[in-house]
């Protein structure tokens, strides 16, 4: 898509604002129109309502018609909705591909399985796992056979440094979080490969998660060895100056009915990888002192390595909803950015961890220095 | 030297504390019991090694909040502006029948029946004040509160279709509250599209209803209802899933008759759900006397189903009405398990809301109070209107009730169990914007008294070995 197309996002939620705050995307895609689902209580604002940052530009829209006749790509993005109608959105993507235009969905999908990777050897899981182009508009499938000779050779040393961002949950600034680091590092001049979190970061030039991670047939153990596998070869293709991921979902339960995956997903990946630089991003609550540290050791014990920034969300838990809704899923309220700030403020002197609010405008500037001070060679003189 | 924060009782010949920062409930020796109750300060010399293992243990802790705020006080912006969750629209003042502790009837101050019904307009703003101010609510709902709303039918189907027709994503709910005369096959039809929750006001057996739920004309509406509703159940089985009664029970009648009534009565009351309350004595201009009959069969009906929860008696005794009325009790056994971070400096009372965000009524003239219970006469209840949005001073106000009673809620035992919030502490017809103390602490006694109730029914159910994971709602385990 040249930069001159228009690009409709649909339907447009908070998950879409890191793209939308992001200078890698507007570099690509000038032209954006937004249309949400009716009812969501966005149209006619600006787009900055959906995450209450700093003020975006565009106004979101509701008359999808109308906004598909304007654009000629439509991106259709994960939606943050429990009730959305499967069958209606089918359906307007239909409608949009009989009009001749190009469509990026980027949502999960079960259906469209086309590509088929089968490898006998670890040699060819090397390759398929080094090279493959993961599709973003594609779910890809795995036939193995290889396990035995995988647990033969163990874990390979990375030796890039790593910067892991995790959340405690979904919906905690993780995306927002890597692309801010991301785009500090390269005004710095820092070559990065970045492992994101969301399938949006294959639009700016990022691997979206290994899909072997959420797969059937591979085992855990496996797994660990395979996400090792893929990012040394990643280190090996890219030869970047660091290597940052983001592992979706969250690092625990939220409580007994939210569990998520009880972040097992994060556990299998920082077996497999050991990060130099940990941040870990939660939802703000009024938490005391020691929330901290004990997280802290709860992450060392974990993952086995430091903790050393703390993204304070600003979203909290409507706990209150929470036992209405009884589901799955995390409600949440958005709540003002100078909050945080204020409960940063009041922590200051009471917590040796690192605590950043990341919709503060030059945060990212703050966290990457942190990052730098912490990768940095601070015994020049040490040998061996 | 502070005191230990706990509250003493002695139950059936044993001897308890509650320990408010641990949320617990400790059996005791009768010297300990002695001893605490006698010597609070925790800096006593002499102790006993069984209170000198429990404060080891981080029990009798002195720990009291030093100021009272409630900790929603910093969100309530946030919240109102992005996170309302359900809406109670007065589509009318207006009413079929004249029941006599109606809250619209001449016993209450806070409210009476006009013919002013809320018109389309109204509605309409404020569903879109609903979608414009609920960015962040995964579900959101409509409650439909008269009056009889049943009089406003077409409104309400106008906005059922309205709210469902421009809502995608989020799930729409929608309840009516209705006495139930006026429902036929066509509203039923409508109502089963929408899966619209229908709650019934009956109040018991023929003798019961007709005392206070009656016509204009003085005539009794029992037969009025039930036929009407066995009628549309027979034709519309599934339609019982969506039904719920609420009795509101009168202590100057008898009790076992309407728990008969309930538990006998299949054809209505199978499948369905039943909430109970009795009449409300908020606003009401004379007190409200409990017969000696009420409260013994009442007494008995909870011993009943009490000795039932035990497994002592069969499935027979599995009460419809006692069951909704141990929600709350099951709610603490839950909490006293779950809560044990001790108590903050900064702390509020559990039980109120944020008044608005949960259940914000709207009256006809489009006025807005924190839901349809409080007084629509009263200056201090009135937290904003359509045309200005949210009084968000007024909001902060209603939810910190704590304040007018600061120190005694530092130091009351029942602090994270109250459960009372700004409607107990409104006179009905407060004209200066002010929450009134004396009334506050009318309650609170009542809430202290009803607390120690509660924690005695506890030791009770545990000392018999009740199992809390036996006790289920709708098929569903409590939990």
């Amino acid at each position: 898509m040249s930069k001159n197309e228009k690009l409709l996002i649909y339907p447009f939620n908070v998950e879409v604002m890191p793209l939308l705050r992001s200078k890698k995307f507007h570099e690509k895609y000038e032209d954006i129109v937004l249309c949400s689902l009716k009812g969501s209580g966005f149209n006619g604002k600006d787009a900055s309502v959906a995450d209450d940052g700093e003020f975006i530009g565009i106004t979101i829209r509701e008359d999808f018609d109308q906004c598909i006749d304007e654009c000629s790509t439509i991106l259709v993005i994960e939606s943050q909705h429990i009730n959305i109608n499967e069958d209606e959105l089918k359906k307007r993507i239909e409608i949009v591909r009989n009009k001749g235009k190009q469509i990026i969905d980027l949502r999960a999908s079960n259906e469209n399985r086309s590509e088929v990777h089968k490898c006998n050897s670890v040699e060819e899981a090397y390759n398929i796992f080094g090279n493959v182009k993961i599709n973003i508009t594609k779910d890809v499938t795995y036939e193995l056979s290889y396990g035995e000779l995988l647990q033969c050779e163990g874990l390979v040393d990375i030796t890039t440094p790593v910067i892991g961002v995790v959340g405690t949950g979904k919906n905690t600034n993780k995306f927002l979080t890597q692309l801010s680091i991301l785009q500090e590092l390269e005004g710095l001049g820092y070559k990065v490969s970045w492992i994101g979190s969301n399938k949006m970061c294959e639009l700016i030039g990022g691997h979206s998660f290994p899909q072997f991670m959420f797969e059937d047939g591979i085992t855990d153990t496996e797994k660990v060895l395979l996400f090792n596998r893929y990012v040394k070869n990643l280190e090996k293709s890219e030869n970047a100056d660091v290597i940052l991921i983001g592992v979706p979902g969250g690092i625990m339960p939220c409580s007994k009915n939210i569990i998520g995956d009880f972040g097992i997903l994060s556990y299998k990946v920082f077996q497999g990888v050991n990060p130099d630089y940990l941040l870990l991003s939660v939802f703000y609550d009024e938490y005391r002192e020691s929330f901290f540290n004990e997280i802290k050791m709860h992450v060392r014990y974990k993952f086995g390595c430091n903790l050393n920034t703390v993204n304070i969300c600003n979203r909290r838990i409507d706990w209150e909803e929470v036992r209405v809704l009884n589901q799955n899923v995390i409600p949440y309220y958005t709540i003002d950015s100078q909050n945080i700030s204020d409960f940063i403020e009041s922590m200051k002197n009471n917590t040796d961890i690192e605590l950043v609010n990341i919709m503060r405008k030059d945060e990212s500037r703050l966290i990457v220095n942190n990052i730098i001070n912490c990768l940095a060679d601070d015994e020049p003189n040490l040998v061996f | 030297m502070g005191k230990m924060h706990v509250h003493t009782f002695d139950y059936l010949g044993q001897k308890y504390i509650y320990d408010v920062n641990k949320s617990a409930i400790l059996l005791v020796s009768e010297e300990a019991y002695n001893d605490i109750k006698n010597k609070p300060c925790l800096e006593q010399d002499n102790r006993s090694e069984e209170i000198n293992k429990l404060i080891k243990k981080g029990y009798l802790s002195t720990n009291k909040p030093k100021k009272i705020l409630h900790p929603q006080t910093a969100m309530v912006e946030n919240q109102l502006k992005r996170n309302l969750q359900r809406l109670c629209l007065q589509v009318t003042q207006n009413c079929n029948f004249r029941c006599s502790y109606c809250v619209y009837s001449e016993s209450y101050d806070h409210r009476e029946h006009t013919m002013k019904n809320m018109d389309w307009d109204v509605a309409k703003r404020s569903i879109d004040y609903l979608i414009d101010h609920s960015i962040d609510s995964l579900s959101i709902g409509i409650g439909f509160y008269g009056g009889e709303p049943l009089l406003e039918y077409n409104l309400i189907k106008k906005c059922m279709e309205y709210a469902s027709n421009n809502v995608a994503g989020k799930m729409v709910s929608f309840t009516l509250t209705t006495n139930g005369s006026l429902l036929n096959e066509e509203i039923v039809e409508e109502f089963l599209k929408y899966n619209t929750k229908v709650t019934i006001s009956l109040d018991g057996p023929r003798h019961i209803q007709d005392k206070n739920r009656v016509l204009a004309n003085g005539q009794g509406t029992f037969d009025l209802v039930t036929e009407n509703i066995r009628n549309i159940c027979n034709k519309y089985p599934e339609f019982k899933r969506n039904l719920n009664y609420s009795m509101v029970v009168d202590p100057r009648n008898g009790f076992t008759c309407i728990e008969n009534f309930v538990e006998h009565d299949e054809e209505l009351f199978d499948g369905a759900s039943v909430m109970s309350s009795i009449i409300s004595g908020y606003y009401r201009k004379e007190g409200l006397d409990y017969t000696e009959d009420f409260m013994a069969e009442w007494e008995f009906a909870k011993f009943k189903y009490m000795l039932f929860l035990v497994g002592k008696l069969s499935e027979k005794y599995d009460s419809k009405i006692m069951k909704m009325a141990f929600l709350d009790l099951i709610d603490i056994m839950k909490s006293t398990r779950d809560k044990y971070a001790p108590l903050g400096e900064t702390e509020h009372h559990s039980g109120p809301c944020i008044p608005g965000q949960l259940r914000l009524f709207i009256t006809a003239d489009g006025e807005f109070y924190p839901c349809e219970k409080v007084s629509e006469h009263s200056k201090v209840m009135n937290i904003g209107n359509l045309e200005e949005g949210f009084y968000y001073d007024k909001v902060k106000q209603l939810l910190n009730v704590g304040q007018i009673t600061e120190n005694e809620c530092k130091n009351c035992f029942a602090i994270r169990n109250c459960g009372l919030c700004s409607m107990v502490a409104d006179t009905g017809n407060d004209n200066e914007n002010k929450l009134s103390k004396e009334l506050k602490m009318k309650a609170c006694r009542k809430v202290r008294f009803q607390f120690e109730d509660k924690l005695k029914d506890i030791c009770a159910l545990k000392t018999c070995g009740f199992n809390l994971e036996k006790f289920q709602v709708k098929g569903e385990s409590y939990e």
